[in-house]
């Protein structure tokens, strides 16, 4: 008896502390035992601190462009230009969105380098060019940490000048905690350059 | 003061001996001869232990496995990492290795102790000889090269 009472003791510290806020949320809001995922910053906390999801007011897309008929512009682009950033959010009512934009016609031998991030808590987005290109993972080109609590698609196409193109961001329907966490914040990121 | 159980062996074993050296006589020499463990029962005795020390070993192996598995998980301060299964399953492995470091630790105390115990129950009895000088009769002394011979006679 004496044994497994020091035994126990001996073992009371082999159960691990984790404080709440340690952690980002894992994929489809996972987060350690005791603790739930916090809607706005996706940061894993205690069920009584939790709030639901919510896009935040730092969205710079402008509903509606759910089609690419109503597809959002991202204006004045150079042939060379600086990155360009769209923070984004896809709530449970809004599957996908649309943007577009113009290769100048003086362009020669351009590229077009598109990235989206977007927390892996919640439900997992789709990159695509024109209907026909789709981010991967792969053609971001570098090692991503695992577990940043970020996933980053990456997509890169040759355009021509003068080309007007669009971008579709949607969700995929992977880790949507089976409806539950439908939704997702994204930041789209756009530049023109030379391959 | 509650005396320990080892003292009290010592003591009924010590009475023993007094009550048995009644018995001799004045002239008379009296010889005590330790009991021996039986080969049996010094590998019982050392298979217990063993089998103690090895399961406390692996309590420890365990345990350690465990601190190691929690500590990689443990965090006090924001870390800027994302929960992975990864990470859920570092904590199962800790709580896995917890309970056997336990079992380990019971179980190896359990036997040592229960070795003791053993050690002390079958703690073999000493006997005590009485040896009688025939006669009452003096020792000879007889002299030899470089030293001298001690003799007699006794029974026992």
């Amino acid at each position: 008896m004496r044994a497994a009472i020091l035994a126990l003791a001996l073992c009371g510290a082999c159960t691990p502390d984790i404080v709440a806020g340690a952690y980002l949320c894992g994929p489809e809001q996972s987060c350690p035992d005791g603790q739930v995922c916090n809607g706005p910053d996706n940061i894993c906390v205690l069920p009584g601190a939790a709030l639901p999801f919510e896009c935040g007011d730092k969205i710079t897309e402008v509903e509606p462009n759910n089609a690419s008929t109503a597809a959002q512009p991202i204006p004045n682009l150079a042939c060379v230009s600086p990155l360009v950033q769209v923070k984004g959010c896809t709530p449970t009512s809004d599957t996908e969105d649309w943007f577009v934009f113009d290769v100048p016609a003086q362009c020669t031998a351009t590229e077009a380098t598109i990235r989206l991030s977007f927390p892996l808590a919640f439900e997992q987005l789709s990159l695509g060019l024109d209907g026909t290109a789709t981010g991967t993972v792969a053609a971001c080109g570098v090692n991503l940490a695992p577990d940043d609590g970020t996933d980053v698609l990456c997509l890169e196409q040759a355009v021509t000048a003068g080309s007007k193109h669009a971008v579709r961001v949607a969700r995929s329907g992977v880790g949507n905690c089976g409806g539950e966490c439908g939704f997702n914040r994204y930041t789209l990121s756009l530049q023109l350059g030379t391959p | 003061m509650i005396p320990r159980l080892s003292q009290l062996v010592t003591a009924i074993c010590l009475l023993g001996l007094l009550a048995s050296r009644v018995h001799a006589e004045k002239g008379d020499i009296v010889i005590d001869i330790p009991g021996e463990r039986s080969p049996e029962n010094k590998l019982l005795l050392g298979g217990i232990a063993g089998a103690g020390f090895l399961a406390g070993a692996l309590g420890a192996y365990f345990h350690f496995d465990s601190r190691s598995a929690s500590d990689d998980v443990a965090a006090d301060s924001y870390t800027g990492q994302a929960w992975t299964r990864e990470d859920e399953e570092l904590v199962d492995r800790a709580d896995r290795s917890r309970s056997r470091a336990i079992i380990g630790y019971s179980v190896g105390g359990a036997l040592l102790v229960g070795a003791a115990i053993y050690y002390i129950v079958t703690e073999p009895k000493s006997e005590t000889a009485v040896i009688r000088p025939h006669g009452r009769g003096s020792p000879t002394v007889s002299p030899t090269e470089g030293g001298a011979l001690l003799g007699g006679m006794w029974s026992f």
